[in-house]
């Protein structure tokens, strides 16, 4: 019988540049892969055991926390917490804003509000037609408690102003076609209402008489607590990934190997910098953390769940059993790449495995099956046949490239 | 002329004088253009609030509310401001208890026949002729007000007594 040697000539790919590639831990960005955020382990007293809803205020400096037993915590870090009032409703939020030399922090309910200022709370009970909102130039905005497309504005005297007047409270009708009001968040010097399939933006300077909706941006499904301001910009959770608007036109984040996340629930912004949501993440099949970073504009994913995610002076803080987690750079992270077949269907050879950097573990995996090198040399003599490969690295150091080489059929 | 700037009646309207009746219809003047201006001013802001996209909102009603309070409080200046005018303009009734140093609106503004006017209609209001005679006769004020009319209202006076 006749052995047939095909002539073969050796192919190279770069695993970094791989589509549907997963990232853990890693940042891949021109070419390297950098450690980036995780969660440590939970800490600190007097974390509430399930938080409701919690925000950095940053006008007084402060963390605050609403519990599901009615009770408001304080905190200086965002770590450890005092309890300092109880506030008796079943759904609240949080709004902030400055009055000349003071600043306060409104915990918001339908028959009341508690106020903090910077040394002290106190309660005022007038109802509060909005179910959430923003405070600007002494008003609150915010989505009407009961009608879906109704947003309410205060009147000056803020959020216990709800007399109706030309100069004093009022609201407006949205058009039903972009859905219901989800959230109505600050940017720069409009309001972006959030609502099911897209944006309107409003421009509330001066007197309500002046206010004007500027333009109505659709976009897919968003998901509601999803929308939050980095740098200028709206980011928030859609049915088709993460979109951004920066008043002028919403479009999809560019990001890289982002292969959806689905039910995202909460979102959180950090450093100026950092866009994280947690969702269900079909690579992980659990719940898990999404971080974009939108100085390199890549992303990737943090195997952490918490109740609650929330950010704030540069870190984020996930809430979880009574302790606080928080952001930090990682101490390992796995980069995994998309399939490489080198250009054939047919099977090949990968001879060998470069890596630019120190890496603890490398995987291939070749058609479904893995094999594991353990403290790999640099260059990784591999000599696996198959048809398609992937390459996993485990590490806590940079990496400047990842080249895979294969023996493939010449003319391929 | 369509009179609602105050309430009155078609009589009462018949009995005003020749100033009273120029007082209300400047009033009514007044109102009428004050009524055009907040309906020209509410078109426009609908207009204005229609193009900023705020057609269901609570300022459309706002606005108008403001305008015409505004509008009612400028009315109610002028409607008082009548008043007193008419108030002051008013005959005097010849019961004895109003002040009697003249019956009748003495006015040297107005031009002589409408001063004759006056002055007949409030002498015809005595229905005693001698008595209305006599007053006549003893009003220095008609002797300066009516100028040469005053002896032609004598003869009519005269005429109805006979």
């Amino acid at each position: 019988m006749k052995t047939v040697f095909y002539r073969t000539e050796t192919k190279k790919v770069d695993a970094l540049k791989t589509d549907g590639a997963f990232m853990l831990g890693c940042a891949v960005h021109d070419g390297v892969i950098e450690p980036a955020l995780n969660f440590g382990t939970g800490r600190g007293w007097n974390v509430p055991q399930t938080v409701k809803v919690a925000a950095c205020v940053d006008e007084i400096g402060k963390f605050m926390i609403f519990d599901d037993e009615h009770g408001v915590h304080i905190s200086t870090d965002g770590v450890n917490y005092s309890k300092m009032d109880t506030f008796e409703a079943d759904d609240a939020f949080f709004a902030q804003e400055r009055n000349g030399d003071e600043a306060f922090a409104y915990l918001i309910c339908a028959d009341k509000v508690l106020i903090r200022a910077a040394d002290y709370f106190s309660g005022a009970g007038k109802p509060v037609p909005v179910k959430c909102g923003v405070m600007r130039y002494g008003r609150l905005f915010g989505a009407d408690r009961t009608d879906e497309l109704l947003l309410r504005w205060s009147g000056e005297d803020g959020v216990q102003d709800w007399k109706e007047s030309i100069s004093g409270a009022g609201w407006a009708y949205m058009s039903a076609d972009l859905g219901k009001i989800l959230d109505v968040v600050d940017l720069n010097e409009k309001l972006v209402v959030v609502r099911e399939h897209g944006i309107t933006v409003l421009n509330a300077l001066g007197v309500p008489e002046n206010f004007k909706f500027s333009g109505e941006y659709r976009t897919p499904a968003i998901s509601p607590n999803t929308a939050k301001v980095l740098n200028g910009k709206v980011i928030f959770s859609t049915d088709d990934g993460f979109y951004r608007f920066d008043g002028n036109k919403a479009e999809k984040l560019d990001c890289p190997n982002y292969d959806g996340m689905q039910n995202v629930t909460q979102s959180a912004v950090a450093g100026g910098r950092y866009y994280a949501a947690l969702g269900y993440c079909k690579q992980l099949e659990k719940t898990a953390i999404f971080i974009y970073d939108a100085r390199f504009s890549c992303g990737y994913f943090i195997d952490f769940a918490p109740q609650y995610l929330l950010g704030g002076n540069g870190k984020f803080f996930g809430y979880l059993n009574a302790a606080t987690h928080v952001s930090e750079k990682t101490s390992s992270f796995k980069y995994v790449s998309g399939e490489m077949d080198f250009g054939t269907s047919d099977r090949k050879v990968l001879k060998r495995v470069k890596v630019r950097g120190s890496v603890d573990k490398i995987t291939v995996i070749c058609d479904g099956k893995e094999r594991v090198f353990l403290s790999p040399k640099c260059e990784l003599p591999t000599h696996i046949c198959g048809r398609s490969f992937k390459i996993a690295v485990e590490g806590a150091s940079k990496i400047e490239g990842i080249e895979a080489y294969a023996e493939v059929k010449s003319g391929n | 002329m369509e009179i609602d700037v105050i309430e009155i009646t078609e009589q009462e309207l018949n009995r005003l004088s020749a100033v009273q009746m120029q007082l209300l219809r400047s009033a009514q003047k007044s109102k009428n253009k004050l009524r055009i201006t907040l309906k020209e001013e509410f078109a426009l802001h609908k207009k204005m609030f229609y193009a900023n996209g705020m057609k269901n909102s609570s300022l459309v009603n706002a606005k108008y509310t403001e305008l015409d309070e505004a509008y009612c409080r400028d009315v109610g200046e002028i409607v008082e401001q009548l008043e007193y005018g008419l108030n002051l303009n008013t005959p005097m009734p010849d019961d004895g208890t109003a002040d009697e140093t003249t019956g009748y609106i003495v006015d040297y503004t107005l031009p002589y026949t409408d001063r004759y006017r006056l002055v007949r209609d409030y002498y015809l209001t005595i229905n005693d002729p001698s008595q209305r005679l006599s007053l006549y006769s003893a009003d220095a004020t008609a002797k300066r007000y009516l100028g040469s009319y005053y002896s032609t209202l004598y003869d009519v006076l005269v005429a109805y007594g006979s």
